[in-house]
């Protein structure tokens, strides 16, 4: 995008003060992620019997958990799968309900009716069942919810991404580029997906949010990224214990406060974006 | 006689993202009892901004930053909402471009226009007001208005729309109307119509108008003065003919020269070179001289700005060299 | 008179109205309905009528943005109508359409380089000399080709139809459709435009098909007129002949409505206005498409419809306009129908200044 253009959007993105605040921290928590075996201090891994739901302390920065595993190393690398998770999946997600959008809208006729019950089915699943379903069959891992995240969840920028191609396709610059013979696969690509690109971002970082918080409810469960690989939503299970939730707060607040942040965070510059790139719906 | 409406030095701005857009910079007009002004002047001249002010009904965050707008004696920029609301829509109304934004699509045409009635005579019984809703659908020639009255707007053709939004205007038998591009929306056979509804209506209730557009056509019509407005500010003023036959701005020339003419001869057209001016970075001398063929170097344009001076016959123009052929 | 480059008959676009759920058609709006057009090199055809007659819809039939449902478009001995996007693609750069929103008609994400190149791209041939030949349309249009790494934003809106322009030209078209070129620009910059036109068709012989619905305009630049009410030609001439003799009552009512151009004409001519309003193309009258607003309709008007017939000045009426008596005031010709309505309520009293 062009400096000119860009800069007001920008402004206007600046102007809401909660989404820079979130855009800081999300920075601030991708840069612990990618380099967690640097700050980690410890193996996330290493099980040490000797030294288990130990408080926070000099050795244990967040203490450790019932298996004697530091709790701080894990909440760190666990932001790797949590964070990686849910960018593959908005972006797999996304990236499917453009491409889908824009052919249904640029073509029309048969395709987008295809294209469009299709969307319809998908959304009338109770998606998480659905999840439950295939992760039992598939067997629970990262890539299983990538890809499964991403089936459930295209057709919110496919319905967004057909109905801004409908508009673009009776656009007079698109009627010249028909009519000097640009086919409509041309148009897509250079007509319809930078027009829709910003939207797009919007749509996929509020799934973004979503999908974290999806990832942490299924791994919760068991049903998505399973031990001793940590993930924001495994390292909760221990907070199924009243006791422990009473007695132990660092075993289950720090996942807990990871989550609730990142995806509050995530969900302001989703909104940030909104505004930036629609300054007139957003705030009504 | 005291003008019905005087407008006194307005000056209206708008915050922009670059700076301080000034719409409207110092613009005086007088429009006398049942006469017609016609405000001619391009997109962003500042002509619609200064009718809205008229009305009080500039949006924020613009704002008139100086003058006043006093309507038969009362400085409308200094009353109270309340009392502004008043005039607003009883002895002042208003016509818009897009006769389609201006109604309310869910509620039917006559419902709005018996409501226009009721809100600034509450004493009006139903019956009444509603007779008086159908007198005015057939005075502005909509056939059949006893069924028309529950319709909607759009069971309306634009035509129709315009015509009913003008009925609604003179609901109130208004001193003044302003109507803001009210045949721009419109074809050309429904253009002449409206106008000849405007004129039919200034006849039978002696009411006032201005009359905005851009174009000379409309104001050849129907005008009995004219304000040229260029750039926020009105370069040329004075009666209608005195404007066609004799005018005095270069700007009002070169408009007059670029228009195809539907009964002159086909030469060739004689544009304004040039656009106009970005009003957040206005020129420092008179705004018109980037592309006036006058001008062209001219110490006092580029750095004085021209003030209005009078012709005989009260002809205004805002030029250093006023009436000197290019 | 040369061979037309194009000509268009018997074009027809019919839009189906679809209804209910299950979108079964239950109509046709007759968008178009049986257009003959012929267009000659370095001559400009005005296609007039007000909004919803069809001639945007022609102007797109004839750069096949739409399909005509019926009808021929003949170019270079070959008709465009039945030919598939891939049959077309080749001949697409020949005949370029310039449109009405300045604003709209430009990508706002491309410089003003990339959306003159665009054409060239599409059609293969940006890579000799693409850059140079950008640069020279530029010029052409009148535009420095110093400004052509801006986007359109910065310039103003008779800059940016000349970006327009640039761009039709880019693949060396023989016929140019104008669809209301200059009608979204101010009055000061459709000089320009206009001007930039007559020598542009001078310069490179173009054929022009200017639709418009402002007929002072369409006076200046063209050298025929077509006038155009419900889908239909109603009437076509050489421009002299259309604006001094009108035959067909349409063409003489809008005449007769178009401003004046000076206030000393006021009263000083007949206005014709016309009764009630433009029938719907998806419920046209049986006949003749003008009778439900014609003064001069009759039984036969309903029931047969009228042929567009004549040599040169050709007129789709059954009681056309005498050119001898050109006297809007022997308007009332023929039977009155009982119909008060149809009667046009006459203004002034000399006749029309044409």
């Amino acid at each position: 995008m062009t400096g000119a253009v860009a800069s007001p959007a920008a402004r206007r993105f600046l102007r809401n003060r909660m989404a820079p605040a979130g855009a800081v921290f999300l920075a601030a928590v991708g840069v612990l992620a990618l380099a967690a075996p640097l700050v980690a201090g410890h193996d996330p891994n290493a099980v040490d019997l000797t030294a288990f739901r130990e408080p926070p302390s000099a050795a244990h920065l967040l203490g450790t958990d019932s298996s004697g595993r530091d709790v701080f190393a894990r909440l760190v690398h666990a932001g790797r799968v949590s964070l990686l998770v849910g960018l593959l999946s908005s972006l797999a997600a996304v990236a499917l309900g453009t491409l889908l959008g824009a052919l249904a809208g640029m073509f029309g006729g048969p395709l987008d009716a295809v294209v469009m019950r299709a969307a319809d089915v998908v959304l009338s699943f109770p998606s998480l069942v659905v999840i439950v379903v295939l992760a039992g069959v598939l067997g629970p891992s990262a890539a299983m919810l990538v890809l499964v995240f991403a089936a459930c969840n295209w057709p919110t920028a496919c319905r967004v991404v057909r109905g801004l191609t409908l508009s673009l396709r009776e656009r007079e610059y698109v009627q010249a580029a028909r009519a000097f013979g640009a086919g409509r696969l041309t148009v897509i690509g250079r007509h319809v997906l930078p027009a829709v690109l910003p939207q797009v971002a919007v749509v996929g970082t509020l799934l973004v949010a979503q999908m974290i918080l999806l990832e942490a409810v299924l791994s919760f469960l068991g049903l998505g990224v399973r031990p001793p690989r940590a993930s924001w939503g495994n390292m909760l299970t221990d907070a199924q214990n009243l006791t422990l939730i009473q007695t132990m707060p660092w075993l289950w607040l720090p996942p807990g406060l990871a989550i609730a942040l990142t995806v509050l965070a995530v969900n302001f510059v989703g909104d940030g974006l909104r505004d930036a790139v629609d300054p007139k719906g957003a705030r009504g | 006689m005291t003008p019905l409406l005087v407008v006194d030095d307005l000056a209206v701005e708008f915050p922009m993202e670059g700076g301080v857009l000034r719409a409207v910079d110092g613009v005086s007009l007088e429009v006398g009892q049942g006469e017609i002004l016609g405000v001619v002047g391009e997109s962003g001249s500042g002509k619609s901004v200064t009718a809205m002010s008229v009305l009080g009904l500039v949006r924020p965050p613009g704002r008139v930053v100086r003058g006043s707008v006093r309507f038969d004696g009362e400085d409308l920029l200094a009353l109270p909402a309340r009392r502004l609301r008043r005039i607003r829509g009883r002895r002042i109304a208003m016509i818009f471009q897009d006769p389609m934004t201006a109604l309310n699509p869910v509620v039917p045409v006559g419902a709005q226009i018996a409501e226009a009635i009721r809100l600034h005579q509450p004493r009006l019984g139903r019956a009444a007001v509603r007779a008086r809703v159908l007198e005015l659908l057939a005075s502005v020639g909509i056939a059949d208005p006893a069924d028309r009255y529950g319709r909607h707007p759009h069971e309306y053709s634009g035509g129709m729309r315009q015509r009913a939004l003008i009925a609604m205007a003179l609901a109130n038998e208004p001193d003044l109307l302003i109507a803001d591009e009210p045949t721009t929306a419109l074809d050309v056979t429904l253009q002449s119509q409206v106008l000849g509804l405007l004129d039919t209506a200034r006849r039978e209730t002696g009411a006032a108008a201005v009359l905005i557009t851009h174009d000379l056509g409309v104001i050849a019509e129907l005008a009995d003065r004219v304000a040229v407005m260029y750039a926020g500010r009105v370069v040329e003023h004075g009666e209608v003919h005195q404007i066609f036959t004799t005018p005095r701005h270069p700007y009002t020339r070169g408009l007059l020269s670029s228009r195809p003419g539907l009964a002159s001869a086909t030469g060739e057209l004689v544009p304004i070179p040039g656009s106009p001016p970005d009003l957040l970075a206005p020129p420092p001398g008179c705004a018109f001289e980037p592309r006036c063929a006058l001008g062209a170097g001219r110490a006092a344009c580029r750095t004085k700005r021209p003030e209005p001076v009078a012709a005989a016959g009260g002809h205004l123009s805002a030029c250093h060299f006023p009436g000197e052929p290019a | 008179m040369s061979e037309p480059v194009l000509a268009v008959e018997g074009l027809t676009k019919h839009f189906p109205i679809r209804t209910g759920v299950l979108r079964r058609q239950t109509g046709t709006v007759r968008a178009v309905d049986g257009v003959d057009l012929a267009l000659h090199p370095g001559r400009t055809l005005g296609l007039v009528g007000e909004s919803g007659c069809g001639k945007t819809t022609t102007g797109r039939l004839v750069v096949r943005l739409a399909e005509p449902t019926s009808g021929r478009i003949l170019y270079g001995g070959r008709d465009l109508a039945p030919m598939s996007h891939a049959e077309l693609r080749p001949l697409r750069g020949e005949i370029q359409i310039v449109f009405q929103d300045p604003y709209a008609s430009l990508s706002p994400r491309l410089t003003v380089h990339e959306i003159v190149a665009e054409p060239l791209r599409t059609q293969g041939r940006y890579r000799d000399g693409g850059r140079e030949r950008v640069g020279e349309l530029l010029e052409l249009v009148g535009l420095s080709p110093e400004h052509a790494g801006r986007y359109p934003h910065e310039f103003s809106g008779g800059q940016r139809q000349r970006v327009g322009i640039a761009r039709a030209l880019a693949l060396d078209p023989r016929v140019l459709v104008l669809d209301e070129p200059v009608s979204a620009l101010d009055v000061s910059i459709q000089a320009q435009v206009v001007n930039q036109l007559v020598h542009l068709q001078r310069e490179l012989g173009l054929a022009y098909l200017f639709i418009s619905h402002d007929l002072s305009v369409v006076r200046h630049l063209c050298d025929r007129v077509a006038i155009m009410y419900l889908g239909r030609i109603v009437e076509e001439g050489e421009r002299t002949e259309i604006f001094a003799r009108p035959a067909h009552p349409y063409t003489k009512a809008l005449i007769s409505a178009a401003p004046i151009s000076h206030p000393s004409q006021r009263g000083g001519r007949r206005r014709i206005v016309l009764a009630g309003d433009v029938p719907s193309p998806a419920d046209p009258p049986s006949g003749c498409g003008f009778r439900t607003r014609c003064w001069k309709a009759q039984e036969r008007c309903a029931l047969e419809e009228p042929a567009l017939t004549g040599a040169g000045h050709r007129v789709a009426c059954h009681f056309p306009e005498d050119s001898t008596t050109a006297d809007p005031g022997g308007c009332y010709g023929g039977k009155r129908l009982k119909s008060d309505a149809r009667r046009p309520d006459v203004a002034g009293d000399d006749d029309i200044s044409g």
